[in-house]
């Protein structure tokens, strides 16, 4: 199920709200929990069994690990742990590719193919899978205790708000949240605003782009001209942030309807000038993730082996940066998805990070600063390619085109199917709201609050108040609406 | 006193996004607001609410969201607004996957007409072969039953106004599965083939040949579909007198736009000229249907058959297997056989010998929408 489905807003949503309001302080959990599972097995039943089986194997090996007195037996619990995680993401996720390009290479040698049947990827497997190992680890290094309670283990992995697309909370940050949270007017009516405002990124502004995005990319490149590769590029990057960071706004707003804080995953990464800005403000969820159990653990076993000064002519503490962000961005291109587009992607941030590390991000610092930022789009920009493109082929065609190497010339007629007056406003509003205009501009006004004259105070509470509450609504309308239309399935000739 | 205000806001918009979200519910238990089960735009039944049950609960789910969709309050509405905003808005189609919307408000049947012209879709040679074979059959069994056979097929409107689809919109290079076809029944001189794609492609200069909001093609097309047809004909059957254009005029009526246009829900917007014929003393007249039992799943019984006859007996009789396209053909064609029969047999072109032994025309022809062709493929008359 998705957020943005009227099955969701209009059945889902208020049945569950009900029964958690309703239910008491015990039962709240059990609610919480059934709601969850009911909210993963809709994508697909048979899917179910596969996110139980998660939570057992967490459940268990962090028992395990909490039982366990001696490091090395704690980090061998641990290392079980983490395979089983693994082994389910591999086998759902990356078998198919795994085994695709096993046949590519064992091909070359005259082998005959391995064939197994393509499997359907299971909804969120990755990010659950990521929470599970968040849990273990967590419980490995004793920053809390093995949960004892399977009803509020089974929350911390399947709770729905989370689900399919984070953010990954880290337990350490749930797990207070799982007996005790706090319900208020206040946390309610927030979650609603930032539902609503999520749902209408995700609605109003990323599907509208995408309607470019997807036409410019599904022209035969001899129609396609480098403005138009120009303008889908930069379409795609606007609507990868509105579709991503408005599924994390209505993730965090239902947790705070159901009383939980959900840590914040975006912050305005687009206004960044550098890549190293960039994944501080990006998926901030993940980035968080890969640098604590992945970039640091890598960074301090490599510390250990080499040398203090240098090694190979380079300081160490260069190399071992280069080491641990070439493997943490190698994999964190390859937890996207599985397809080697997504790997290059990940090794350009790697490599743009590296760059910026030995050298780069000092030269950078001393230019003007709309030049860092031109720097950063432009480097932003080549990498969305890889993430968008089906095919390296596909991918190196789109930047020829880009760079000015296609056949087809600019024509404004060419632009005329999708520079439509609600394409102009989107990207308007898409570029505002990528930037802190808007959150300037209602901050600037949310000075009056201030204002010496009670009068003028008053009347701008009631309007503040007011006006938020008829956009939320209209938004929501109009968003419904969308939905609505999402859901038409016309045949040419009356179908009984 | 900020405090006051803020939480009287706060209850107001809980109050409202409660209700908001609860108003399918209210309308499914105070019936408020009704909408019916038919849905016009859509042509089709609404979903009606799957049977829950245990042992198969893989594909509960997906039914059941068709069900909800389908049912949610205010939603024929809501679809209208939609299209609206998609169509002026963005000159996006509301249904990407059913009509794209082309230049000069020229729309276009998506689905398999699209990818059949872009070369997605296409049948592969043996299949190609086999329908090939099956024409080649049913020609050489209408022959040993002294009737002549002929075959066309109607055009997607893709191939005869490619000037106006979108940008990103371009014909298979190597071909469609329709040309592969044509090679191979044009080498096969059993089967008499008349090129329709040609004759409206060479009479667009006098006219519209196809709507701009229908996937059919126009009256004025019918004229020259017809045309080609007679031309062919005649060659076996010299005793035929074709009408010819000065026979006819035209009525010029503004009436709602076509299947597209309502596909869209935008009929009653974008409305378009379309012209019905006065034909000069036109002899064919309507008469009682035979009666011959439709497929029970088609949705259009009325239209299975029709029968018309000219007073002329000395003229030879024509059977027709159609579809939609041959309503404007029909109007022609009727003026010149003694006895015209012409079955829509839901796309499904077969060889209908038992309506032929019983009509023992002289002439049987097929047209066939050329998305449909596979059809062929279920045949293998003996």
């Amino acid at each position: 199920m998705l957020f943005s489905s009227l099955l969701f807003l209009y059945l889902f949503l208020p049945t569950t709200l009900f029964f958690y309001y309703f239910a008491n302080d015990k039962l709240k959990s059990i609610t919480l929990l059934l709601a969850s599972l009911l909210f993963y097995a809709w994508g697909n039943p048979s899917f179910l069994s596969i996110l139980i089986i998660s939570i057992l194997i967490n459940y268990f090996t962090g028992l395990l690990i909490g039982s366990l007195e001696k490091k090395k037996q704690r980090k061998s619990a641990l290392v079980l742990g983490i395979i089983l995680n693994l082994a389910l993401l591999v086998v759902f996720k990356y078998s198919y590719f795994l085994i695709d390009n096993i046949n590519l290479l064992s091909g070359v040698f005259g082998a005959a193919p391995i064939i197994i049947k393509k499997v359907i990827l299971p909804l969120g497997i990755s990010f659950f899978t990521f929470k599970g190992i968040s849990y273990l680890i967590t419980v490995y290094r004793r920053e809390t205790t093995a949960q004892r309670n399977f009803i509020d283990l089974s929350i911390y992995i399947s709770l729905f708000p989370q689900l399919i697309a984070g953010p990954i909370s880290r337990y350490r940050d749930l797990e207070p949240q799982l007996r005790n949270r706090l319900h208020s007017l206040e946390k309610f009516s927030s979650g609603i605003k930032r539902f609503v405002l999520g749902l209408a990124k995700k609605i109003l502004i990323a599907t509208p782009l995408s309607y470019v995005v997807s036409q410019i990319f599904s022209l035969p490149n001899e129609h396609l001209s480098a403005a138009q590769a120009w303008i889908g590029i930069i379409f795609y990057a606007l609507q990868i942030y509105y579709d991503f960071s408005g599924y994390t706004d209505m993730a965090i707003g239902l947790g705070r309807m159901l009383g939980f804080d959900f840590v914040e995953n975006f912050n305005f990464p687009y206004s960044s000038r550098s890549f190293r800005e960039f994944w501080r403000r990006w998926h901030i969820s993940l980035t968080t993730w890969f640098r604590d159990y992945l970039f640091l653990p890598i960074a301090y076993k490599t510390s250990r082996k080499l040398p203090k000064e240098k090694y190979l002519g380079l300081r160490t503490d260069k190399l071992i940066y280069i080491v641990s962000i070439s493997i943490t961005f190698l994999l964190c291109g390859f937890w996207h998805g599985a397809a080697w587009t997504f790997v290059v992607w990940g090794m350009i941030h790697g490599l743009m990070l590296v760059l910026e590390h030995i050298g780069l991000g000092k030269l950078l610092k001393n230019i003007y600063k709309p030049l860092q930022h031109v720097y950063f789009i432009f480097f932003i920009l080549i990498s969305w390619v890889f993430f968008r493109s089906d095919t390296f082929s596909q991918a190196f065609d789109y930047l020829t085109i880009m760079f000015g190497f296609g056949t087809q010339q600019f024509s404004w007629s060419l632009l005329s199917d999708y520079i439509t007056t609600g394409t102009i406003i989107t990207f308007i509003i898409a570029i505002l709201g990528s930037t802190r205009f808007f959150d300037n501009l209602i901050r600037g006004i949310n000075g009056l609050r201030n204002s010496p004259t009670t009068f003028i105070k008053i009347s701008f509470l009631h309007i503040e108040n007011f006006g938020t509450l008829v956009f939320i609504i209209s938004i929501l309308a109009l968003s419904t609406i969308y939905m609505a239309g999402e859901t038409v399935n016309p045949f040419i000739y009356f179908k009984f | 006193m900020i405090k006051r205000t803020d939480k009287f806001y706060q209850i107001i918009l809980i109050f409202f996004f409660s209700i908001w979200i609860l108003i399918p519910f209210l309308n499914n238990n105070l019936n408020f607001y009704s909408e019916p089960q038919i849905s016009k735009t859509e042509n089709r039944n609404l979903t009606k609410r799957p049977e829950f049950n245990i042992q198969l609960l893989d594909p509960y789910p997906a039914a059941f969201t068709d069900f909800f969709n389908d049912h949610i309050v205010f939603r024929n509405l809501m679809l209208k607004e939609h299209s609206n905003l998609s169509y002026y808005l963005f000159k996006h189609s509301p249904v990407p996957d059913q009509v794209d919307i082309g230049k000069d408000g020229w729309l276009y049947f998506g689905n398999n007409d699209k990818l059949i012209y872009q070369g997605q879709k296409c049948l592969s040679g043996d299949e190609i072969r086999n329908i090939a074979k099956e024409l080649h059959r049913r020609a050489v069994y209408y022959k040993q039953k002294g009737i002549h056979f002929y075959f066309c097929f109607a055009p997607m409107k893709q191939e005869i106004y490619p000037e106006f689809l979108p940008n990103n919109y371009s014909r298979s290079p190597g071909g469609t599965q329709t040309d592969k076809i044509i090679s191979v029944i044009k080498k096969d001189p059993v089967i008499p083939f008349i090129d329709i794609k040609s004759a409206l492609l060479e009479s667009k200069k006098y006219g519209k040949m196809y709507q701009k909001t229908d996937h059919h093609w126009s009256c004025k097309a019918g004229f020259y579909v017809y045309s080609a047809i007679m031309n062919r004909i005649k060659i076996d059957f010299p005793e035929l007198k074709p009408l010819k254009a000065s026979d006819i005029t035209y009525n010029q009526v503004l009436r709602n736009g076509g299947t597209l246009a309502n596909m869209i829900g935008f009929d009653e917007i974008l409305k378009e000229d379309y012209y019905f014929p006065v034909i000069k003393n036109a002899p064919g007249r309507a008469v009682k249907k035979a009666g011959y039992p439709p497929p029970y799943w088609f949705a259009y019984k009325d239209e299975y058959e029709n029968e018309y006859e000219i007073p002329d007996k000395t003229m030879p009789s024509l059977f027709v297997i159609r579809d939609s396209f041959f309503y404007y053909p029909m109007l022609f064609l009727q003026q010149n056989f003694s006895r015209t029969t012409l079955i829509w047999d839901a796309w499904m072109y077969g060889p209908n010998l038992e309506l032929i032994d019983k009509e023992k025309p002289k002439i049987v022809l097929i047209m066939v929408y050329e998305q449909n062709v596979g059809s062929l493929l279920k045949y293998h008359i003996y």
